[in-house]
């Protein structure tokens, strides 16, 4: 973890404007972002309570370098209702280089790998390409923004995208058979909500 | 400008456009703030430049950029470092915009305590656009300038009616026309003015924001041109003296070669040859960066040495953190061992792996 602490001031500057933006925008845009130390959340317009505790306490700067995210089901989907935990690892050269984004508990979804690595590629730089499949035009750049792809994640969330699976066993059914997907989607999020 | 180290307690020092209030308050300064950010950095521009596709980014920020993916992070069309121009009118924008934006914010807090009263009928136009989502607020800043054509003229009148006497024709005007007015050879006047519509509101914005070069205009015939010797004047190519260092292509030089390029300018030249290399190149970007800058804005080069020591030292010490290999793997036995039983157990998984390298700790969900 040290190693991000060191982070360039750039980088370090840039988060810090990133995260005050989707604070201050959450307010004025009718979006939901919930937020406390480095954390916050997006969904769609569902009511959730505001909560700025920015003020709390101060953090350390490496707590900069890793976000977490509360990111809400889409509606009309199998995850609906459903409250999703991401951490976000922000390399100290962004944002040249992208960010990571894990889900903790991982989610069951065919771009989303075992482990909760999302798989997507406005996340993956013009170099490397997992899956083959995916056009550089989509790819990382360093005017993306957490914003930007967190979005992109809920619209992956609604329409996952089989020809770069990351979970292969969950595309297959998604394909096979949607309805057990949609089930075992449904299933994992009451888990998880505890009901 | 700012320093670069922050902690948390200056993060109130970071600023965005957020710090204007949305535009059914402001019209047009959230955008304003936001179109003079490169959208790198989200700062300020700091030197300017423009790639062929006519994206803005500050040079420094697109010289990274570009040295690790040779496109347009906007538009992705390709670029290099040779399609690099300045951009010294967006620079002096951006100066002037600096200067007066906590002024501006200063007038606008009073503003929207006023709120209630004078404002209310042309607020409640606006606040029928829905408020900001980023994606949305490419496309307003169009409507923006619409609605507020109509808005403004209500709102105006309360913030500037300053009068002011005219350098020419001694005819009192009101401050917000005199540039419109020496423009047309004291031709114009109130009435004038406001029938100009938007066109005439916008040019008057910009040329606040430009400061008030307007007012030395006198010839109507000459104005526009008046205007570009008065910028060529007011801040002079700075490309006069100094040329831009040439690329280097060091796999076709000597260790000793590349260490003369550095003593060339000053710089140390301990370190093996890849961190020479990587010295010189920062050197380069960090030193062509500072041309693009107007020489008013420039940094002396003992200024530029220090960001590339700190730069260097930053590099360092992330390095650093893995040296003492030993004291390293006794302080992660555990983790070691952990993942080498969790390596076994499976099939030979990459994603464990590369968490594990970048330090990641992985918290185990097979339990």
């Amino acid at each position: 973890m040290s190693e991000q602490a060191l982070g360039s001031a750039t980088a370090l500057r840039r988060l810090m404007t990133e995260y005050k933006q989707l604070t201050a925008q959450g307010v004025s845009a009718g979006w939901n972002v919930h937020c406390w130390y480095g954390l916050f959340a997006i969904g769609y317009p569902v009511t959730l309570t505001l909560d700025f505790a920015l003020a709390e306490g101060p953090i350390s700067e490496s707590d900069f370098f890793t976000w977490e995210a509360l990111i809400l089901g889409p509606k009309d989907t199998p995850f609906e209702g459903g409250v999703f935990t991401a951490k976000l690892t922000f390399p100290s050269d962004y944002p040249l280089s992208p960010f990571k984004m894990k889900f903790d508990p991982p989610l069951f979804h065919p771009n989303i790998y075992p482990d909760g690595t999302v798989c997507i590629s406005i996340l993956h730089t013009p170099g490397d390409d997992p899956t083959m499949y995916e056009q550089a035009s989509e790819r990382w750049s360093p005017v993306q923004s957490v914003e930007k792809v967190i979005l992109s994640v809920i619209s992956m969330l609604a329409e996952p995208n089989l020809e770069s699976g990351a979970n292969i066993d969950c595309c297959k059914l998604y394909r096979e058979n949607r309805a057990e997907y949609e089930r075992i989607v449904r299933q994992s999020v009451r888990e998880q909500l505890g009901l | 400008m700012q320093p670069n180290v922050v902690s948390l307690s200056e993060s109130d020092s970071v600023q965005d456009p957020t710090d204007f209030p949305p535009s059914s308050i402001a019209p047009g300064l959230r955008d304003l703030d936001d179109s003079l950010r490169c959208p790198i950095c989200r700062e300020l521009y700091t030197a300017p430049v423009t790639l062929s596709c006519g994206h803005c980014y500050c040079s420094l920020c697109i010289r990274n950029s570009l040295s690790s993916k040779a496109e347009c992070p906007i538009c992705r069309q390709n670029a290099s470092e040779v399609h690099i121009r300045k951009n010294p009118a967006m620079e002096s924008v951006v100066k002037s915009w600096a200067s007066g934006r906590d002024f501006i914010l200063g007038l606008l807090k009073p503003q929207e305590d006023h709120r209630t009263s004078p404002s209310v009928d042309s607020q409640g136009k606006a606040s029928n656009t829905q408020p900001d989502s980023p994606s949305k607020k490419r496309k307003r800043t169009t409507d923006d300038t619409l609605t507020s054509a109509a808005g403004e003229r209500k709102l105006t009148p309360g913030i500037s009616k300053a009068q002011v006497q005219c350098p020419m024709c001694n005819q009192t005007v009101p401050e917000r026309t005199i540039n419109q007015h020496l423009d047309s050879g004291c031709q114009s006047y109130l009435s004038e003015a406001s029938s100009s519509g938007t066109r005439g509101q916008q040019k008057e914005q910009w040329s606040k924001v430009f400061g008030n070069s307007g007012i030395t205009h006198r010839n109507k015939d000459k104005g526009k041109a008046k205007e570009k010797e008065k910028e060529k004047d007011g801040d002079p190519d700075g490309l006069s003296d100094v040329d831009p260092l040439p690329k280097v292509s060091y796999n076709v030089l000597k260790d000793k070669l590349i260490q003369e390029y550095l003593t060339e300018h000053g710089l140390p030249t301990n370190g093996g040859r890849d961190a020479c290399i990587a010295r010189h190149q920062k050197w380069v970007m960090l030193f062509n960066a500072n041309l693009d800058r107007s020489p008013a804005n420039r940094q002396s080069l003992d200024q530029l040495k220090r960001e590339l020591k700190k730069w260097e030292e930053a590099q360092q010490t992330r390095k650093h953190s893995v040296t003492d290999v030993v004291a390293y793997q006794k302080e992660h036995k555990s983790e070691f061992e952990r993942l080498k039983e969790e390596a076994r157990r499976r099939i030979p998984d990459k994603t464990s792996n590369s968490a594990a390298a970048s330090g990641i700790i992985v918290i185990d969900d097979d339990e």
